[in-house]
C-alpha cells in the first residue's frame, strides 16, 4: 500500500503540472484523493490557478489600471533612443 | 502595421513603452528591473532592426525581444545577489503539520462565471503575486504565465528540476491560500458577485 500524507500529495499534484509522474505516484495520489476533500480541492484549485495566470497575461498588458512607465524612466529611455538613433 | 517597416524608433517609447513595461513587470516583479528591460529591449531592437521581416507586428516583435531580456535579467540578478533559490525553500512550513496534514484545509471555492471580467479580482491576484518572494514570483510567471517548458527554465536560471518543483509547489500553495482568504472566502467580495 502506498500511503501518502497531504503534504506529499500536494507536492505530487503540483509536480504533475510540470513533469510526468510515475504510475506508482499516480496511484498513491488517487487513493489519497478518494478520502481527502482538502487535497481534492487543492488539485482543482491549482489547475484553475494556471488558467488564472494565463488569463492575467492576456489582460494585463492593456490594463490601464496597471502601472506604467514612470516619467523619469520614460525620459531616460527616450533620450537613450534619440542618442542611438541620431 | 501591415507593411514590413518599423516606425521611427524615436516614437517607440510613446507607442510601446507602457505596454512593454507592464509586460516586463509581470515577469520581473520589480519596477527598476522592468525599466531596465524596456531600455535594453529598445537598444537590442535598434541593432537588429534590419532583421525585422514584418511577419509579426512591431509590438509582437519587441515583446519577443523583451521576453529573452527578462530571462537574462532574472539570471543576472540571481547571480549578483547572494540570495539563492534555496532560500525560497528554507522558509518555515506554514501549510502542513509535522504529520503532513493541512493546517488549514482548502475551502470550497464558489463558481463565478464572470470572474475574469472583474477588475477587483485581478487586483487581488496582483496583490497575491506581489506578496510572494520575488524569485518565487519570477519562476511562477515563467512557468504559469508564459508556459515555458521546465527544462528551459532550469537551464536559463541554473536550477535543478527538484529545485524548480519545490519553488513552484510553494508558489502555488501561497497563491492559492492568498486568493482563498482575500477573495473566495472573503464575505465582502462574494457579496459583489
Amino acid at each position: 500500500m502506498i500511503v501518502l500524507s497531504c503534504r506529499e500529495v500536494s507536492e505530487l499534484i503540483s509536480e504533475e503540472l510540470d513533469r510526468d509522474i510515475t504510475f506508482r505516484e499516480r496511484l498513491g495520489v488517487r487513493l489519497h484523493l478518494m478520502m481527502c476533500r482538502g487535497c481534492s480541492r487543492f488539485l482543482k484549485q491549482i489547475r484553475f490557478l494556471r488558467r488564472v495566470a494565463r488569463s492575467f497575461r492576456e489582460s494585463a498588458g492593456d490594463d490601464q489600471a496597471s502601472p506604467s512607465l514612470s516619467p523619469k524612466a520614460r525620459k531616460r529611455i527616450q533620450e537613450t533612443l534619440d542618442r542611438n538613433e541620431s | 502595421m501591415t507593411d514590413n517597416r518599423l516606425s521611427d524608433p524615436r516614437t517607440w517609447v510613446d507607442l510601446h513603452g507602457d505596454f512593454l513595461f507592464r509586460f516586463a513587470l509581470l515577469r520581473l516583479h520589480n519596477p527598476e528591473s522592468a525599466e531596465e528591460a524596456v531600455q535594453e529591449t529598445f537598444l537590442a531592437a535598434l541593432k537588429s532592426r534590419d532583421r525585422f521581416e514584418g511577419r509579426s507586428s512591431e509590438r509582437t516583435w519587441l515583446a519577443g525581444i523583451l521576453k529573452n531580456k527578462t530571462i537574462d535579467l532574472i539570471r543576472r540578478s540571481s547571480r549578483e545577489k547572494s540570495l539563492s533559490y534555496q532560500d525560497v525553500d528554507g522558509s518555515p512550513d506554514d501549510f502542513f503539520s509535522d504529520q503532513g496534514k493541512w493546517k488549514t484545509v482548502p475551502a470550497s471555492w464558489p463558481e463565478s462565471p464572470d470572474l475574469f471580467d472583474r477588475t477587483e479580482f485581478w487586483e487581488v491576484f496582483r496583490k497575491c503575486m506581489a506578496a510572494l518572494p520575488r524569485k518565487m514570483a519570477q519562476v511562477f510567471s515563467l512557468r504559469e504565465m508564459d508556459d515555458l517548458p521546465t527544462e528551459k527554465i532550469c537551464k536559463a536560471l541554473d536550477l535543478t528540476p527538484t529545485n524548480l518543483w519545490v519553488i513552484l509547489h510553494r508558489a502555488r500553495l501561497r497563491l492559492r491560500a492568498c486568493l482563498e482568504s482575500n477573495w473566495f472566502t472573503d464575505p465582502v467580495q462574494k457579496k459583489g458577485s
